[in-house]
């Protein structure tokens, strides 16, 4: 196995276990177009990198970080939904990133590769930014695990009984934003989205135990990380189509077989 | 002592929409409060007020003798057990009873500790205190009206709390599972001693045990005080701005009251 292909496959690995578990939050919460706007500000992270010359794909991080940090407190000075106030800082960054883009003047491959992905950009650096996060989340779940849970099952319940739901909803956020962010140059702002859904959509049809939708939804997205992965080697396609191919595959399965099946017909 | 003290009350959102409106109220320790005012009236709203859980516009609360502010307020929602009116609950939501009614106790335990024998012996206590033993291996969806009531009751026991707050706590169960809900509610006033506040539509539904009613209309109380004083056909037509029928039944503080429509 060359280095190329081992830094890919461990790449695949971490991202699939990362994705597997924000992909819950990301399901329980209801917020799936925050890999979308998430993507977005990554985007206009990156145009503004290679505008003012510091690197991509820190700019399109601190971007995305703090675009994040808007969400929460958007929808609730003005009362509305997770995913109104996602749209809202969706369509302003695509505004922004339009308007930013409008100034290069040379070939923009390099930013669009944000929102594609691109398998050839994964490197050591990758591999280390996604390690240290999938720490900082195994961290985060160890230290707040019933908090998260609250969290999860009623943000209004775990406000009455004297949770800082705030606290953790935010931090949820903000992992989830982050998530987003690491794996833009390898999976891409698009697909990204599949990854951070798909496995929590699979594993929601076959439990009613959140710690069995946790293990499942791990399962679920590295069998398509790493198969995808094998599979686009092997045949020679696109890497991340191939994954999210897979994912959605996993997906209707699960529809299929799902013992929750009754309360969808 | 009093538990919880209201001066100058004042709740309104933007400029015109006013939810209460100079609201004062004493609360004293082991009162049983129902609040009872039709549709619209801020009756959920006050019971958000003294759970912490609204900020008010003007005016102070005193919940155990402090001010609420922002630094004591989530330990006081720690000491308050609140079940709201509704909540919507997806029926394939992947958490099981018995996780949820242990979540009553996550705000006690603070950050970094978990669930210890104690903590259990409490949750099993309460689970065979409200005999829903049968119900803990179930995924909360999969619960009726009146189970995911007793569940949420369970939740709120939990957190063993000095005040309990129910917002319309019998609303959209059948006729049995409401009286049956109403005598658990009773139960826990007499068994426990905690100082309950309820709001409840059905005037049929003011328990035995109440010992102190408000009568809300418009973000207002027009009228507060023990059963017999508030109770009135004249206050409750003015209420509900009908013809209401007051009847007692064998002078045990039982009200037969009838709505009649002008």
């Amino acid at each position: 196995m060359n280095q190329f292909f081992l830094r890919i496959f461990l790449v695949s690995i971490l991202s699939g276990i990362i994705c597997g578990i924000v992909s819950v939050w990301v399901v329980l919460l209801n917020i799936p177009f925050i890999s979308v706007a998430m993507a977005h500000s990554a985007f206009l992270g990156a145009i503004f990198g290679i505008l003012s010359n510091i690197n991509p794909l820190l700019s399109s991080i601190i971007f995305c970080i703090t675009f994040s940090m808007f969400i929460g407190p958007l929808a609730e000075e003005g009362n509305i939904s997770l995913n109104i106030s996602t749209s809202i800082i969706f369509s302003f960054v695509l505004g922004l990133s339009f308007l930013l883009a409008g100034l290069i003047k040379w070939p923009k491959n390099e930013i669009l590769n944000f929102l594609w992905g691109n398998i050839l950009a994964v490197n050591w650096t990758s591999l280390f930014v996604l390690s240290i996060i999938f720490i900082v989340i195994v961290i985060f779940i160890i230290l707040f695990n019933k908090e998260i849970f609250a969290v999860l099952f009623n943000r209004e319940i775990a406000k009455s009984v004297g949770i800082y739901e705030k606290f953790i909803f935010y931090s949820l956020l903000f992992l989830c934003s982050i998530t987003v962010a690491v794996n833009l140059n390898y999976i891409g702002g698009i697909l990204v989205f599949s990854l951070i859904t798909l496995p929590a959509l699979t594993s929601y049809q076959l439990t009613y135990n959140l710690k069995t939708m946790y293990i499942l939804s791990i399962i679920f997205a590295l069998i398509s990380s790493i198969f995808g992965l094998i599979i686009s080697y092997f045949l020679s396609l696109p890497t991340a189509a191939t994954i999210i191919i897979f994912a959605n595959l996993i997906y209707f399965i699960s529809l299929l077989i799902s013992p929750k099946r009754n309360y969808l017909l | 002592m009093k538990v919880i003290e209201l001066k100058n009350v004042w709740l309104w959102y933007g400029k015109k929409k006013i939810i209460l409106e100079d609201i004062n109220l004493d609360l004293e320790e082991k009162t049983f409060l129902t609040i009872i005012g039709p549709n619209g009236a801020g009756k959920s709203s006050l019971l958000n007020v003294i759970s912490g859980l609204k900020k008010v516009s003007f005016g102070e609360v005193y919940v155990f003798g402090k001010k609420l502010c922002r630094k004591n307020i989530v330990e006081v929602r720690k000491e308050i057990g609140y079940v709201a009116q509704n909540y919507l609950i997806d029926k394939k939501l992947p958490f099981l009873v018995k996780d949820i009614i242990s979540l009553g106790r996550f705000g006690k335990l603070g950050f970094f500790k978990n669930l210890n024998y104690e903590d259990k012996i409490i949750i099993d206590e309460v689970i065979s205190f409200l005999k829903i033993d049968s119900l803990t291996e179930k995924p909360i969806g999969h619960l009726s009206g009146g189970e995911f009531q007793k569940v949420h009751i369970a939740r709120v026991l939990v957190q063993q709390p000095k005040i309990l707050i129910l917002d319309e706590p019998t609303s959209n169960l059948d006729p049995k599972s409401q009286y049956e809900l109403l005598d658990i509610i009773e139960n826990i006033y007499k068994q426990k001693n905690i100082t309950t506040i309820c709001v409840t539509h059905i005037l049929n539904h003011i328990q035995s045990c109440c010992n102190k009613i408000i009568l809300l209309k418009n973000g207002k109380i027009i009228s507060s005080g023990k059963p017999d004083e508030v109770l009135r056909k004249d206050f409750l037509s003015n209420l509900y701005e009908c013809e209401v029928q007051v009847e007692n039944i064998d002078n045990k503080r039982h009200f037969h009251i009838d709505p009649i429509h002008p």
